[in-house]
């Protein structure tokens, strides 16, 4: 799956460059995002813009890396919208991500 | 599991006649959880077994029934995801699929009938 990288300071940030994330390549996902952990980065930011479709196993995968970060404030995601915010909306799960019109207004939040 | 994503945007398309673009898409979520749960659940990801799925559009309502001939899913009560939101360590990872289906659908029922199962969703226009 396309994945786009940046680092801006100490704080990594992933682009998905697809338009889907889900069951048929959640765990590709998964093993990325584990392995940018294992090489340190412990502050990420995830940029979903581009996506049109999230399914359950797309969001578990992002429960997932965010359980291996261990910490809400270290995992951000940004550019949610459409029918991907809904699907947050409707699981609750825009109340455990901490979520962001887009990665300037989540690297912000987290140089305050 | 390409050509789920093949049938999901099938499906997308058909809804996109008579839907918002976003409903159409939440549609499409819909009708590809159902299939990937019949995959996992009704065949326990075994391959070469068949999903059949009918859509149906009516003045009134889109139907979507997807069917298998694998192993009956027991559920006896609607999905529930209860979870503390802070609470990371147990945050779910699995049993979201139909609880997004029975949030977005009007009406989902879930039957058996010689040896087929029939997952029928129901969107109301």
């Amino acid at each position: 799956m396309e994945i786009e990288e940046r680092k801006e300071g100490n704080v990594l940030i992933i682009k998905i460059g697809e338009k889907r994330l889900a069951a048929d390549v959640a765990f590709q996902f998964k093993q990325k995002m584990a392995a940018f952990i294992e090489e340190g980065h412990s502050t990420i930011i995830v940029d979903i813009s581009d996506l049109e479709f999230i399914d359950s196993s797309g969001l578990a995968s992002l429960v997932f890396t965010l359980k291996l970060l261990k910490e809400k404030d270290n995992f951000l995601i940004c550019g949610a919208q459409g029918p991907v915010k809904s699907i947050f909306e409707i699981t609750r799960m825009d109340k455990v991500f901490q979520m962001f019109g887009d990665d300037k207004a989540a690297l912000a939040a987290l140089s305050a | 599991m390409s050509n789920v994503s093949l049938i999901s945007e099938a499906v997308r398309a058909m809804c996109a006649l008579c839907l918002s673009d976003k409903d159409a898409k939440l549609l499409s979520i819909c009708l590809f959880e159902a299939v990937t749960n019949a995959i996992r659940h009704a065949y326990n990801n075994s391959p070469d077994h068949e999903v059949e799925v009918i859509v149906s559009i009516d003045e009134d309502k889109i139907r979507f029934e997807v069917i298998d001939s694998g192993e009956f899913m027991k559920q006896t009560q609607k999905p529930d995801l209860d979870f503390d939101p802070e609470d990371i360590e147990n945050l779910p990872e699995s049993g979201m699929g139909l609880f997004i289906v029975d949030k977005i659908m009007d009406q989902v029922t879930y039957e058996s009938s010689e040896g087929k199962n029939i997952l029928t969703m129901i969107k109301k226009l």
